[in-house]
């Protein structure tokens, strides 16, 4: 845990990105450097992989974006992130890109529903999510 | 033959996306009908095609009302015909504008512009508006008015092949493509329309319009595509389906009486995973496990028969990581390859990933 940690609340104000407002504005957003999932994306630490070099704007990137406007996962800026391919047609890569959070730094990733998830220093990669039917399709949460 | 365009210039590429989003936007549109400009669009549509002028322009809200007043129509001006009062045919031929022979002369470039647009390209809404118009009137009426189906123009559900033809007007520009500027502004203007020799029927726009974040028809609550009339159209994902079946009304049995394995699939996706592997009685796979990540909840997997999915598939029954209003936690299923012996790795597979690395889940919110 890193000591700069944020509650959502505190999170909403620094970033303006609202969630949900059943989820609880004192809740403390775990900053990880392992795995984890926010609904249908995976941040998975990658230490093999050549660091992104692109800054994430102040506006944020929306790795996976929702319905008009709605249900975006937004990484925050602090870091870099490349974006990578999306998948095709289910034989290529889920990889939405990736993502290098400096020494010292914290990027948040935000979405309404889930609402922050706390990214510690190190590269990952961010996928999302896939499912079975006639053809591989992409989760929709 | 004109020179052929084997690539474009950057200028011309860089107005692909926004003239991409433009056509979007126009196919897209529920505004209300700018009834002025699609009038003016259509009577520019016969002065190109060197037609007389009509002298009616009547104005329905749908395109159902648009094919049944369109089969009136034809049916009255059959009947003068055949009493000699008039000796002209009735429809005239607006849609020779569409022969413009431009494709044969950007063939190099298309490939380019599929790259570009290419995200957006499985764009059905146009059509399943057609397939919605077509069986409705065959329940409706008489297979005439089906008829009038195929033989409406689309306005704005034109905007697929309209806006290729409309960049090559404006953007490049090539000879010939200026004959579609009617055609383009009755597109950009109202709904579906009908020409005749003495009329014209053009149609609204519709009220309301729902697309998933993949741009396919869908709406849990309520109609996908509405019109003023009340026509309207379900859609699940993409999928057509019954009024009943978005009402929540089909329970288990119901669904699988259901032919269509399409209609069939949203209709368990519509009732909910967890609800539906316990009223089906399907068979668990492997054994209930903890779920990385998310402390507390499990992980199940479960086989689904050939006969449900039209393919054999496995489901993994989730909790989500965060609490609903309310606190309760909703469950979900994800369907899988039968491949996948356990909970973790039918949860790896979706990512991806090996089951060992999903194990190491630190957080799933």
């Amino acid at each position: 845990m890193q000591t700069n940690t944020l509650t959502i609340g505190e999170a909403i104000t620094r970033f303006g990105v609202q969630v949900d407002d059943h989820l609880s504005r004192e809740a403390t957003i775990p900053v990880l450097t392992g795995a984890q999932a926010q609904g249908d994306t995976l941040i998975l630490p990658a230490p093999d992989q050549v660091p992104a070099t692109t800054p994430i704007p102040a506006m944020g990137v929306a790795v996976v974006r929702g319905e008009v406007g709605g249900n975006t996962h937004l990484l925050l800026p602090g870091g870099f992130f490349d974006a990578g391919p999306t998948i095709q047609d289910g034989t290529d890569s889920l990889v939405l890109g990736k993502l290098t959070v400096p020494q010292g730094s914290v990027v948040y990733q935000a979405h309404p529903e889930h609402g922050y998830a706390g990214i510690g220093a190190g590269t990952y990669t961010v996928s999302r999510q896939r499912e079975q039917a006639d053809v591989i399709r992409m989760v929709q949460d | 033959m004109a020179e052929k365009i084997t690539e474009l210039t950057p200028e011309q590429e860089a107005a692909l996306e926004p003239h991409r989003d433009m056509w979007l936007d126009i196919g897209l549109s529920t505004e209300r009908a700018n009834r002025t400009e699609a009038e003016a669009g259509a009577r520019e549509a016969y002065t190109i095609a060197g037609l007389d002028q009509p002298e009616a322009v009547i104005w329905l809200d749908s395109p159902m009302e648009g094919a049944i007043g369109a089969w009136m129509l034809a049916s009255s001006l059959a009947e003068e015909a055949a009493a000699g009062t008039i000796a002209i045919e009735s429809r005239p031929s607006i849609m020779s504008l569409t022969d413009t022979d431009c494709d044969e002369r950007y063939p190099e470039v298309w490939e380019r512009i599929m790259a570009v647009i290419g995200r957006d390209k499985d764009y059905p809404t146009f059509s399943e508006v057609w397939a919605g118009t077509t069986p409705s009137a065959r329940n409706g009426a008489k297979s005439a008015i089906r008829e009038q189906v195929r033989s409406a123009a689309y306005g704005q559900h034109d905007a697929g092949w309209l806006s290729f033809n409309d960049y090559f007007r404006v953007v490049v520009p090539v000879e010939g493509t200026e004959k579609l500027s009617g055609l383009i502004r009755v597109a950009k203007s109202c709904g579906w329309w009908w020409p005749f020799d003495r009329a014209i029927i053009l149609t609204e726009r519709p009220t309301a319009l729902h697309l998933d974040p993949q741009q396919r028809l869908h709406n849990a609550d309520g109609p996908a595509i509405e019109y003023a009339d009340g026509f309207a159209l379900y859609s699940w994902h993409g999928t057509r389906v019954p009024v009943e079946m978005i009402r929540g009304e089909w329970d288990t049995t119901r669904i699988l009486q259901e032919p269509n394995a399409e209609v069939r699939r949203s209709a368990i996706e519509r009732l909910g995973w967890d609800e539906f592997v316990v009223e089906a009685k399907l068979e668990q796979v492997g054994e209930v496990m903890d779920d990385p990540g998310n402390p507390g909840c499990t992980i199940a997997l479960y086989d689904v028969p050939a006969v449900i999915y039209d393919e054999p598939v496995r489901v993994l029954i989730c909790t989500n990581g965060t609490t609903e209003r309310g606190g309760t936690r909703r469950k979900f299923g994800l369907t899988t390859p039968v491949e996948c012996a356990t909970p973790l790795e039918a949860a790896a597979w979706g990512y991806n990933v090996s089951p060992e690395v999903y194990a190491t889940l630190q957080r799933r919110a």
